[in-house]
């Protein structure tokens, strides 16, 4: 029973409260800065389209009989897009989001807590000055923390790797040689790693990545945004005008933890549509319902959502770094874990 | 074949013709991807140790290992030897095979040792031990303010836990092997 390990436990009660003090410096952080926080609807009638995410769905009942699909948030991106486009440039969105079908390990929680901020006439690079700053604020400025052992060095610029500086330094790779299925395939096959019939370029990327990359990412001490992500996995990002093989998406790396992913936002509706029904056609394959497209959102894009950029970082995995904890379930008043 | 989500430390899998033992994994979810599980991978024949990563839908190769029943004797620095108590067979495994587990091993504990081929790849422990503390500081009870409710203990292995302050020298423990954790008074 986990509320008696808090009472046992005064790390763990500490760090609740320690976690409602960091809370509150981040609304601190962007009401300073002019930014208005939405806290937009938690349950909505479209979900996030990404295929790799799964909904959690349930059924909305009004009093005269009335039943709805409902769905639980991955991302209150749609919502706060809306928000931009109706004339909010500066917003954040400090709440839960949920996720389902993920392991409930040290790092993940179904429920969790997201910070999603957007600023119009902001680029992606931006805003990795600006989660510089904020992250440099909750520790008041120190020039280091320890995470599990291991010393970080907090002083800014922090490391900025685009993902092909990433493969050469540390799998030694161009990744420009690899950006057709084909000769992606081969450098897999070649180096040993299993291949099946259905692994897309992404999956095939992603054995590499994650043995090879990914890992030594901790190596550097420091915090990383590794930035310029092959264009597959633009999600919502906008597509480098210089390189189209690359989308302006970037991810920050903490003490081996993924703690941000933030775009230049698409702002072309008629883009964003035919991804979308890339995606639906993805979220069949893996045996996933098809979910429908906001039409909203497509219409609050053609409308003219202005130039922006976006980030949306993990504050639970956030607070385990600020208090050096390598569990999530030691930051967070209750798990799935504990509950289910 | 068996998916690859169904692995676990101490499988076997056999890939490209060669026989692997899996002494590491994890699943891993990158939000942006797949699900995928990364696993550490030593060679049966060869020894050596590579990574790999899997989408976690995959089918594997598992092999069937020889899972034997045996006690700890003692060791040579070297070799830690093994004895079958039905059958008084003898079998000495490299210490390089028990990397994280030969802290654990007190003479007389039972374990599971697992064979491939007659080839002893690894053993086993039973996930709760009972060990005795030979070395610990008494417990100072002003510490708990500080947040200090552990203080290092030393058990008849040799091997270093953290244990409650009340714990004191001579007393019997239960700790998780796999964590290496304690537990319990036993």
């Amino acid at each position: 029973m986990r509320w008696l390990e808090i009472k046992n436990q005064p790390k763990i009660k500490n760090n609740l409260i320690r976690r409602a003090q960091i809370l509150n410096q981040i609304r601190g952080f962007f009401n300073q800065q002019g930014f208005v926080e939405i806290d937009s609807p938690l349950l909505v009638s479209k979900p996030n389209m990404e295929p790799n995410l799964d909904v959690m769905e349930t059924v909305l009942k009004r009093n005269d009989g009335k039943n709805y699909p409902a769905f639980l948030i991955t991302s209150p991106e749609f919502a706060l897009k809306k928000i931009l486009a109706a004339g909010l440039p500066k917003i954040y969105q400090l709440g839960k989001c949920f996720r389902n079908s993920e392991p409930w390990n040290n790092n993940h929680n179904p429920e969790f807590t997201l910070l999603e901020w957007y600023e119009a006439g902001s680029s992606y690079f931006d805003l990795m000055t600006q989660t510089e700053k904020l992250i440099r604020f909750l520790t008041n400025q120190e020039s280091s923390l320890i995470f599990q052992g291991q010393k970080i060095n907090l002083q800014t610029p922090w490391l900025r790797l685009s993902m092909r500086e990433a493969w050469l330094k540390y799998a030694k790779i161009d990744l420009n040689d690899y950006l057709i299925y084909d000769t992606m395939r081969a450098l897999v096959e070649r180096k040993g790693y299993t291949v099946t019939e259905d692994d897309s370029w992404d999956d095939l990327f992603f054995k590499i990545f994650l043995t090879e990359v990914e890992w030594h990412l901790q190596d550097e001490k420091q915090p990383i945004f590794l930035y310029d992500f092959p264009v597959s996995m633009a999600a919502l990002s906008k597509i480098k005008k210089e390189d189209p093989q690359y989308a302006e998406r970037f991810e920050l790396y903490i003490g081996g933890l993924e703690i941000a992913n933030a775009y230049s936002e698409l702002t072309d509706g008629r883009e964003q549509r035919r991804r979308f029904f890339l995606d639906q056609t993805e979220q069949v394959k893996q045996g996933r319902i098809k979910r429908e497209v906001d039409e909203d959102f497509l219409q609050a894009l053609d409308s003219g959502l202005p130039e922006c950029a976006g980030i949306a970082l993990g504050v639970d995995r956030l607070i385990m770094l600020l208090t050096d904890s390598g569990d999530l379930a030691e930051v967070v008043p209750l798990t799935a874990k504990e509950i289910f | 074949m068996a998916s690859i989500n169904e692995i676990s430390k101490e499988s076997i899998l056999r890939l490209n013709g060669e026989i692997y033992l899996v002494t590491d994994f994890q699943h891993v979810n990158p939000g942006k991807g797949s699900a995928f599980v990364r696993t550490r991978l030593r060679g049966i024949k060869t020894g050596k140790t590579m990574e790999l990563t899997f989408k976690s839908n995959e089918s594997v190769d598992l092999v069937e290992v020889e899972r034997r029943r045996m006690q700890y004797l003692y060791n040579n620095g070297e070799m830690y030897s093994f004895m079958d108590n039905s059958s008084y067979e003898q079998i000495d495994i490299n210490v390089s095979l028990l990397e994280g587990k030969k802290e654990y091993l007190k003479e007389g504990l039972e374990v599971m040792v697992i064979k491939f081929e007659g080839i002893p790849l690894s053993i086993q422990l039973p996930n709760k031990v009972a060990y005795k503390i030979i070395q610990a500081e008494p417990g100072v009870k002003g510490d708990t303010a500080s947040g200090n409710v552990t203080k290092e203990a030393t058990l008849e292995t040799g091997a270093t836990v953290r244990v409650p302050l009340f714990i004191k020298e001579g007393e019997e423990i239960i700790v998780n092997t796999e964590t290496g954790l304690y537990v319990e008074r036993a």
